[in-house]
């Protein structure tokens, strides 16, 4: 069993009206520690609940994820979980100073001095490229990109065996942005993480991480072990999304066929794929092994 | 350069915000231009000014509030940015604006036929109506009527974006304004708003006016590019040519800041951009984190020297610190 | 500049009726008949009242009897109302729907109305008063304290706190009390001076506190009888004014303060 095993979950959340949607539909994915994991796919196609799931805040409806063969669920892997959001400003307290947020996960989880704390949030604070004098200050006096170090540096705090990093880039400026993406693959490489990137930027993904799984309307279409191997991906979406990162023409699109509600057994992209016939609209394809370390869900590739 | 008039310049444009002790600039006097049927794109990141100077070209301000100087011309006529019953001439007729969140953009309460028809005399409604049914079909929405019976909240990001620009090129401007237009939009959708304007503008011959952030959309989209930094322009000239030969030392590190499909390490900036406050210190704006800084660059602010054919660059070092450097791979 | 005047003369009033067993000259019960009405002496710094009581030590010990039941009345429900407001977003579900619908009932009677009735039950008395204001003030409380719980429930600063491994009590002691108790503050400071205003009302019709204790509504009370000495009315009038005024304009400040910080 891998380091971290993720099988057939599935979430739906019901809304006001009653109308079920399926946030993730039955996902599983395995990772291997040290490895990099990248999750790409659009706004709400589930890559955020598969990421609250796995931290093991979010229950699944029905699977299981595995940590080292027990379930994230579990007490003793609250530790080895952490994560990072996109909106920092959101995710922590405004009302307390970035010495006290630090301090959070060191109380709960190491029996550690006053003292000791103190620099032990120093010392984070210094690993995240701020300076010691920072820990005195408030969110507000942070700029976006400097309170996305300091939720970084409380995610290492505790350190972590997987760290989860939900859109941790995407509310930020382009040069602030490079700075992150340097932050974290320093990090990456000291502290040998196992980590999954769950971004809507390629490229970020790109650089950052070593697999790839392409995720639409909560399923997975398409995953590749080796991200540099990126002109593989054949899956219809993963081509649209490659190409349009690539700046090139893109590939057709057919324009909704049917109604995306009544879905029931069909694949997930038939209503937006050129290629969908029949088939496609009553049996969903299974994801499945083309090659080494390359599945694709598709019924004609 | 080749003679033709550009449909669109400003010159000297500031924008300043009156503040208890003073005036406080965010924008510095501005000259920029839009080629006719062309698209210039404003770059730069969060707080540089570039939303403020669109907004000024429009004369979307508060007087009370802000205090905007400088001068500007669509085809060659002045626009009345002081007095507010003349701009409606301009406003959402010969200029529109396309925003960043479209949603914001659409009264809740009423739906997006009823935005179309708004202000239409009731002999004029049919008229306007087939109109808007034409335009929204122009944008890719597939079932236009549809749609007018919607409201904002039950269209996703992409349809509303098309609806707003519907909306928006409805009395044919000359001018349209896309302030971010693609930011919130997901990349596939973005890609086809993107394909969407440039199909408008071979067809119909608008000129865009597009800012961004993202300097993937910019270099697809416009023929020139101006770069802005703390509230000034540093560098612009034609796009090509900037993205060859970036000059600015900031320009070089926005093209570098993108991975673009490698895992080398990104050469960043290290610092921030100033905050408002701060833009009236001395010296270039862009001192502290350039990495080519002189000791004259902390004391005056640079002003434009020409680098090439139309090509400007807002720099003490001339650029020299950027032109021996390789530009960004992009 | 005003606003720290107004906080100078209200510390002294708040320190001078605290202390009044001290400070009081006089014994505030003692009728002198002889010296019924007195002016301003020495002896008497306000005069007397109509039983030659002085005027000066009724007031301060008024004082400590009117805010005292405020602040008894404005903390206890606060207290209450806070915790139940805070544990019932905290807890949604089942419990929050019950508690909710419970208060909108008891919401829709009017607060006169449950004064009354528990006076005509256990008889006039500030107990009785303190009694039915409890009653009805908590809810104010527990209702802005669930809802401000459900807000910040909302952020995702829980979600994180709990990846970092706190409980549900550190949660809500630290999270969600630092970020609810700043809101409620300015809430505390003008409800104290509602409560007192309720307090010297009641005294004020007869319902409240009984003579021949000290209360500024009942003081009040007394001195319309005797319109042709008007320190009698005055004295303590102005103190509730005093005091309502300030503690309001506190409340203000707090809360500009707050919005400040915020921005």
């Amino acid at each position: 069993m891998s380091f971290l095993e993720i099988q057939e979950v599935s979430k739906s959340y019901r809304s006001r009206k009653g109308r079920q949607t399926e946030a993730v539909q039955k996902v599983s994915l395995s990772l291997e520690r040290g490895r990099c994991l990248g999750v790409v796919g659009e706004s709400g196609c589930g890559k955020s609940t598969l990421c609250r799931m796995i931290a093991g805040v979010v229950r699944p409806d029905s699977g299981e994820i595995w940590l080292e063969g027990s379930s994230v669920r579990e007490k003793k892997n609250r530790k080895k979980i952490q994560m990072v959001f996109q909106n920092s400003l959101d995710a922590v307290n405004l009302h307390l100073n970035a010495g006290r947020i630090l301090s959070e996960p060191l109380e709960n989880f190491f029996s550690m001095s006053r003292e000791e704390r103190r620099n032990k949030t120093e010392g984070l604070l210094e690993l995240v490229g701020l300076s010691k004098e920072d820990a005195g200050k408030y969110p507000k006096q942070f700029s976006g990109g400097q309170l996305q170090r300091i939720c970084i540096a409380r995610a290492l705090a505790a350190e972590p065996e997987l760290l989860l990093l939900d859109e941790p880039l995407s509310s930020l400026d382009v040069s602030v942005q490079a700075q992150l993406l340097n932050l974290l693959a320093d990090l990456k490489r000291e502290f040998r993480l196992t980590g999954i990137l769950v971004s809507h930027d390629l490229e970020a993904v790109y650089y950052l991480a070593d697999e790839l799984a392409v995720m639409y309307s909560g399923a997975l279409v398409e995953t590749l072990s080796d991200i540099t191997a990126l002109d593989c991906l054949r899956h219809p979406y993963a081509r649209r999304l490659l190409s349009v990162h690539n700046g090139e023409a893109g590939t057709e699109q057919a324009e909704g066929k049917s109604l995306p509600e009544e879905r029931g057994e069909a694949c997930v992209y038939a209503s937006q794929c050129p290629k969908a016939d029949g088939l496609c609209f009553s049996k969903s394809p299974e994801l499945s092994e083309r090659e080494d370390g390359h599945k694709i869900a598709c019924h004609y590739i | 350069m080749n003679g033709m008039e550009p449909l669109f310049v400003t010159k000297g444009l500031s924008v300043s915000l009156r503040e208890k002790g003073g005036l406080l600039p965010v924008v510095f006097p501005a000259d920029i231009a839009v080629k006719a049927g062309g698209c210039t794109g404003i770059v730069g990141e969060s707080g540089c000014g570039k939303s403020m100077l669109c907004k000024a070209v429009l004369s979307l301000f508060s007087e009370r509030k802000w205090q905007v100087e400088g001068e500007a011309f669509l085809k060659g006529e002045r626009i009345p940015l002081e007095n507010d019953r003349k701009m409606d001439e301009f406003r959402g007729r010969r200029m529109s604006m396309i925003v960043q969140d479209p949603l914001s953009a659409f009264d809740p309460r009423m739906t997006i036929g009823a935005h179309f028809l708004e202000g239409s005399r009731r002999r004029e409604r049919k008229e306007r109506y087939q109109a808007a049914v034409s335009v929204l079909s122009r944008m890719a929405l597939k079932d236009p009527e549809d749609v007018m019976r919607k409201y904002a909240f039950e269209l996703s990001g992409g349809m509303l974006q098309r609806a707003l620009m519907g909306l928006s090129l409805l009395g044919r401007p000359e001018l349209l304004i896309a302030d971010e237009p693609t930011t919130a939009l997901d990349s596939t959708v973005q890609e086809e708003i993107l394909r969407l304007l440039l199909d408008l503008q071979k067809e119909t011959g608008l000129s865009l006016l597009l800012i961004s952030h993202d300097l993937n959309v910019v270099s697809r989209m416009a023929d020139t590019i101006y770069v802005m930094y703390a509230g000034r322009i540093v560098e612009s000239g034609p796009i090509e040519e900037v993205q060859r030969h970036p000059l600015h030392p900031y320009t070089v590190g926005l093209f570098a800041s993108r991975p673009a499909f490698s895992k080398e390490r990104l050469s960043v900036m290290e610092g921030r951009p100033p905050v408002l406050g701060e833009l009236l210190k001395a010296g270039c704006a862009f001192a502290p984190r350039c990495p080519g800084v002189k000791e004259e660059c902390r004391s005056t602010v640079p002003s434009f020297e020409t680098a090439g054919e139309g090509h400007l660059v807002r720099c003490g070092q001339k650029g020299a610190w950027g032109s021996h450097r390789e530009g960004g791979s992009f | 500049m005003k606003f720290r005047m107004y906080l100078l003369l209200l510390a002294i009033l708040v320190l001078a009726c605290l202390f009044a067993p001290v400070l009081a000259p006089c014994d505030p019960n003692l009728a002198e008949p002889t010296a019924k009405f007195a002016e301003a002496s020495r002896e008497h710094l306000l005069g007397t009242d109509y039983l030659g009581r002085d005027l000066f030590s009724r007031v301060l010990w008024g004082g400590r009897n009117t805010m005292g039941y405020a602040a008894l009345v404005a903390a206890v429900s606060a207290l209450f109302g806070i915790c139940l407001g805070m544990l019932s977003g905290f807890a949604g579900g089942f419990f929050d729907e019950f508690l909710m619908k419970g208060s909108d009932i008891l919401r829709s009677f009017p607060g006169v109305v449950v004064v009354l009735i528990v006076v005509s039950i256990r008889g006039v008395g500030i107990e009785s008063i303190c009694t039915a204001m409890l009653l009805t003030r908590w809810i104010w409380y527990a209702r802005m304290a669930r809802n401000l719980t459900r807000a910040e429930m909302g952020r995702t600063s829980i979600l994180a706190s709990r990846i970092c491994g706190s409980g549900r009590f550190k949660i809500l002691r630290r999270h969600i009390l630092t970020a609810i108790l700043p809101e409620l503050l300015p809430v505390l400071s003008i409800d104290f001076g509602s409560a007192l205003l309720a307090i010297s009302g009641y005294s004020f019709l007869g319902l409240g506190i009984l003579p021949p204790e000290a209360e500024w509504g009942m003081m009040i009370s007394d001195g319309r009888n005797y319109m042709e000495h008007p320190g009698m009315m005055f004295w303590p009038g102005l103190c509730v004014v005093f005091m309502v005024i300030s503690v309001n304009f506190l409340g203000d400040k707090l809360r500009d303060g707050l919005e400040e910080r915020r921005s």
